[in-house]
């Protein structure tokens, strides 16, 4: 017994040390400054403007519907406000998809749009920023999609605004890299990332081009997670080890949120909280990502869409056009620094590939052949043991000793039955049954 | 292992750490499931209730297949079912505890999840199983029926374990 123990001990030590032993990211070499080009006043009153006020306020953007695509022209307006001109480094991407309404009903077809503004366009190397716009306000029958009431002002004004002051940013600021940036405002998110998955499949060329995508959702509150993949990423080091240099705290996210047993993401075998968002499109094509969403991403409820209205959103985030800023802050400054392509080499190779863990109905195969394997060697365990220790049937012998008789020898292996006197009866249960020789 | 064999240990009291050794090991699990049905809108759960429920529903689905082989043992194995249901909880709950220190590897390498969820308490259950087999053999029969035991404690088990193997990979493919 002790042997088995110190053995399962022994293994756990080993599987401990294989499993730290393959994470380590090496490389380290990044520094940027402060950009400083974000003003909280700015941002908090991009925010106030996108969710609008009066008759102008755009609280139902249900991904779909109308309020979506009044919210999209706004979006676009807003980008030529800026300096992006339309139909050269702006674009509205229509989204179409189609739906069957109930069993065996008519197909429907369902439209919506990303709007996509381009900064230093025309290069081999791309990188993706990227908000979803829309929320879940009202139901979208076709889709069996309750709506939530939410005027969806953290999840994603908040990342929506954001996006807009930071591709402003780019173009007034001309910052010269060597690689073109794409911001992309995604609808119909909120109903199953339909927005991101036609972007990457229609809009982008080839996504091996496309160097890192930064989502932002839900971007308030005085944390920030800093989500990138399952192991350590350089470029999750990098938007962390430049975080450290705000107010806002930037922290990786808790290795303790709950991991789902069921699959979202095509690559991975179960569901991480930080995988949710349109980034994930990205991940399955193995292009590097890098999520950045606030809340308590420790607890059950994170994303359960609670019902937020812009006051109820300022009194609960007072500090919000802060934490917007530092993050449109982060990302400028990772964006805009001079050794970020030598950085973005290494995104792709220097992680650790753990697809091998990923081989679910693998592994259940593989047991299935254990418990095979374990069902043959038991057949000659029982032999063995059948053979050495073989079975003896004990065949008791009925002995009977009458008048003037004595038993040969009394063992416990017979039975012995006394009627040499009248009064021992060997059937005493049975006295009353019926005698047939009577 | 005398006390085992002499039952020194009211049962109840074992049935409950059992239960609690199942809650450890199924947490991870069960936590999931919760976050799922509290996204969807259902129940906000938590930590606390991942536990309750992975312990009712692992020490159930234990109690309840135990008493079952442990009633249809009672001709191949002279009615010592209900000592070596009682036996039994001994080896599972070492088996379970250390399943669950495994285990909490997901935090750090969440990677691990989907084989540990397959292996890590297949593992350790087969270990302490064996163990179980072992003692059953020494403690409640004759070197005779040593054959028997093994054939049908080991044949249980791995069509335990087999069915559920099964089961979850038709799921996961039909799913």
């Amino acid at each position: 017994m002790k042997k088995a123990l110190v053995l399962s001990m022994v293994i756990i030590c080993c599987m401990c040390f294989f499993a730290c032993s393959s994470v380590n990211v090496t490389k380290n070499a990044f520094t940027t400054g402060l950009s400083g080009v974000f003003i909280e006043a700015d941002m908090a009153g991009e925010l106030d403007a996108f969710a609008g006020s009066g008759e102008d306020a755009r609280r139902d953007r249900t991904s779909f519907g109308e309020g979506e695509k009044k919210a999209a022209e706004y979006i676009k307006n807003k980008l030529s406000e800026y300096g992006y001109v339309e139909n050269i480094d702006l674009v509205t991407q229509s989204v179409e998809t189609e739906v069957v309404s109930g069993y065996g009903g008519e197909t429907q077809k369902l439209y919506s749009q990303n709007v996509i503004a381009t900064y230093n366009g025309g290069k081999e190397k791309t990188v993706v920023v990227g908000a979803n716009y829309d929320n879940l306000y009202s139901d979208i029958q076709l889709v069996g999609s309750g709506g939530t009431g939410s005027e969806g002002i953290m999840n994603n004004a908040t990342g929506t605004a954001t996006l807009l002051q930071l591709a402003k940013a780019f173009r007034q600021n001309s910052p010269v890299q060597d690689f073109t940036v794409i911001f992309v405002f995604f609808g119909a998110s909120e109903a199953g990332v339909v927005g991101s998955s036609r972007f990457v499949s229609d809009y982008l060329n080839d996504v091996s081009d496309v160097l890192l995508m930064v989502n932002l959702d839900s971007v308030a509150g005085s944390v920030i997670n800093v989500y990138s993949d399952e192991v350590d990423t350089l470029e999750g080091k990098m938007f962390l080890q430049q975080g450290e240099k705000y107010s806002t705290e930037f922290k990786q996210m808790s290795r303790f949120v709950p991991i789902i047993p069921q699959v979202y993401a095509e690559n991975l075998d179960y569901t991480h909280i930080g995988q949710l968002g349109d980034h994930v499109e990205f991940f399955e094509k193995d292009v590097p990502v890098v999520n950045l969403f606030g809340g308590d991403a420790d607890g059950f409820d994170y994303y359960s869409d609670k019902p937020d209205s812009l006051d109820s959103f300022k009194a609960a985030y007072p500090d919000y056009g802060k934490t917007m800023a530092d993050v449109a802050s982060l990302v400028y400054d990772c964006l805009s620094a001079q050794d970020f392509l030598t950085a973005a080499a290494g995104f792709r190779t220097e992680k650790f590939d753990y697809s091998f863990f990923m081989g679910g109905y693998f592994a259940y195969i593989v047991l299935i052949g254990i418990i095979i394997v374990a069902a043959l060697i038991l057949i000659p365990v029982v032999r063995h043991l059948e053979k050495k220790y073989p079975y003896k049937p004990v065949i008791k012998r009925l002995k009977i000793a009458v008048f003037g008789m004595e038993y040969e020898q009394n063992t416990d292996n017979d039975i012995y039955v006394d009627i040499r006197k009248a009064d021992n009866d060997p059937f005493p249960d049975h006295k009353d049954d019926i005698d047939p020789f009577k | 292992m005398n006390f085992i064999k002499e039952k020194k240990i009211n049962k109840y009291i074992v049935a409950v750490v059992l239960f609690l050794s199942f809650g450890y090991s199924g947490f991870y699990y069960m936590r999931g499931a919760l976050a799922l049905l509290t996204i969807s809108g259902t129940f906000v759960f938590n930590d606390v209730w991942a536990f309750i429920l992975a312990a009712l529903i692992g020490g159930g689905i234990f109690e309840l297949v135990t008493v079952f082989l442990a009633k249809g043992s009672a001709v191949r194995l002279n009615n010592r079912g209900a000592d070596m249901q009682y036996a039994l909880r001994f080896f599972y709950i070492p088996a379970n505890i250390l399943a669950g220190v495994l285990k909490t590897l997901y935090f750090y390498f969440p990677y691990l999840f989907p084989y540990g969820e397959i292996f890590f308490e297949f593992f350790f259950v087969l270990i302490f199983f064996i163990l179980y087999m072992v003692f059953c053999c020494k403690a409640y029969f004759n070197k005779e029926e040593y054959g028997k035991v093994v054939m049908f404690l080991g044949s249980s088990f791995l069509c335990v374990y087999g069915f559920i193997a099964v089961v979850a990979l038709l799921s996961g493919v039909l799913a």
